[in-house]
């Protein structure tokens, strides 16, 4: 279950990418989003951590030119995902700031390192936009999620 | 779900200094402009391009059914316009030709194998689009066994979007103009009356689709509507490949120089089929 969510998001993600436009209202992070909406069915961490570490290197293999980086942020991401599944409840609403919060993080943690090594020039307007258009599909994108999740029996979401 | 187990702060503290410098590290390294693909990356690209191009296979159709239907709306309109247009190609084509045997005698007399605007031409289509936001990358199914090489320059129809930065056997990367590091310092030329004007494009701005060109001689007498091209300067692009129309002309701070405001020709948002040229070289 939780390897499916992965692989249809990834996909998804790639093929989503074609019909936004690049500088339109639409930017979509599916596999950020599987990431998060799956944590809750591991009972051990460190295969969470696997999973994040894992989904981040074929992330920078086949869509970016970055060697590991995606894989050290999506533990990272992990870790903080982690953290705040353990002070908010599971259901809908605190689903949805877990959500929103990651994509926060995320996009100023991305952001702020490439800025630091001048990849990219720092604008502040540039960022909110960025993390704007984010929020809009993702979020939609994981209520989707959480409610064909909800639908999946119990002991199935636990199995790979 | 998770046990809660005592944690040392001060190891914790050291992790997270220590993750930060191996992702700068990581980052700096993998972000290099000259970097080439090792052999496993090559291989993952490979298979995600093939992946995603059957993935997409279904949406693309639909896509393209959806387009297909809105465009035989205009059909009438489109054949009124084909019509005239098919008046005047006589006359281009003859034009085109006679310019056509004028370079190649030109060619002749200088003893020049090849000229600026010499290319070959090889068609791509876009299989994943700017993943990640920031990079303003482009993935297309062609890659070294289609003969594609880094540096090359990608155009659509309407104009010049990028160059070539990755490649791996059946796919390559293209760095798109609106990303900062590409539009930086690209040698272009602005057509006036009878002559052209020389610049550098500086800077894009993504909100309103143009090109900042800087370094255009004060003297020189630019028309809004101008079209701007490249001039074939430097090892990357070749020189006629439509940049933009000029949209407004202002000068400098210091009034020594004029500054071109272009809107570029090509829609960044719209990117499905690209051609990639290659600059036939001695």
């Amino acid at each position: 279950m939780k390897v499916i969510i992965l692989i249809v998001s990834f996909l998804l993600e790639g093929v989503i990418s074609n019909f936004v436009t690049i500088n339109g209202y639409l930017a979509p992070l599916f596999t950020l989003v599987a990431l998060i909406m799956i944590c809750p069915f591991f009972e051990n961490s460190a295969d969470y951590y696997k999973y994040a570490f894992f989904t981040g290197l074929a992330y920078d293999l086949i869509y970016t030119d970055t060697i590991i980086f995606h894989a050290i942020i999506f533990c990272f991401m992990a870790f903080i995902i982690i953290r705040l599944n353990l002070v908010l409840s599971d259901n809908f609403i605190n689903a949805l700031i877990i959500l929103a919060l990651s994509i926060v993080f995320y996009r100023v943690i991305t952001y702020g390192l490439l800025v630091f090594i001048n990849s990219i020039h720092f604008e502040i307007v540039a960022l909110g936009y960025s993390i704007l258009k984010s929020l809009i599909l993702n979020l939609l994108y994981g209520m989707i999620m959480f409610v064909v999740i909800k639908k999946v029996p119990k002991r199935r979401r636990y199995f790979d | 779900m998770y046990k809660k187990r005592g944690f040392d702060k001060r190891y914790l503290f050291i992790l997270v200094v220590i993750a930060i410098a191996l992702v700068l590290v990581v980052l700096a390294v993998s972000l290099q402009k000259d970097r080439d693909l090792n052999p496993i990356e090559k291989v993952a690209k490979d298979i995600g391009t093939v992946v995603l191009k059957v993935v997409s296979a279904p949406f693309n159709f639909v896509h393209d059914s959806i387009e297909e239907m809105i465009e035989k709306d205009n059909v009438y309109e489109k054949y009124k316009e084909l019509k005239n247009k098919e008046e005047q190609i006589d006359s281009v084509v003859s034009q085109n030709d006679n310019l056509r045997s004028e370079i190649d005698k030109l060619k002749d007399t200088l003893e020049l194998n090849t000229v600026l605007s010499d290319k070959v031409f090889l068609n791509a289509t876009v299989v994943s689009r700017n993943i990640g936001y920031w990079y303003e990358e482009v993935t297309i199914d062609k890659g070294l066994k289609n003969g594609i090489e880094k540096d090359m320059a990608v155009v659509t129809p309407k104009g010049l979007i990028g160059k070539i930065t990755k490649v791996s056997n059946y796919s390559s990367t293209v760095q798109l103009l609106s990303n900062d590091h590409m539009s930086d310092k690209i040698s272009v030329k602005i057509k006036t009356k009878d002559d052209y004007v020389y610049g550098l494009i500086s800077m894009y701005d993504s909100k309103t689709n143009t090109y900042t060109v800087e370094g255009i001689s004060e003297n020189e007498e630019i028309t809004e509507g101008a079209d701007v091209v490249t001039t074939g300067m430097g090892t990357v692009f070749p020189s006629g490949l439509m940049i933009g129309k000029v949209k407004k002309v202002t000068t400098d701070n210091f009034d020594l120089s004029k500054v071109a405001e272009v809107e570029a020709s090509v829609n960044f948002d719209d990117l499905d089929y690209v051609t990639v040229l290659k600059r036939v070289s001695n």
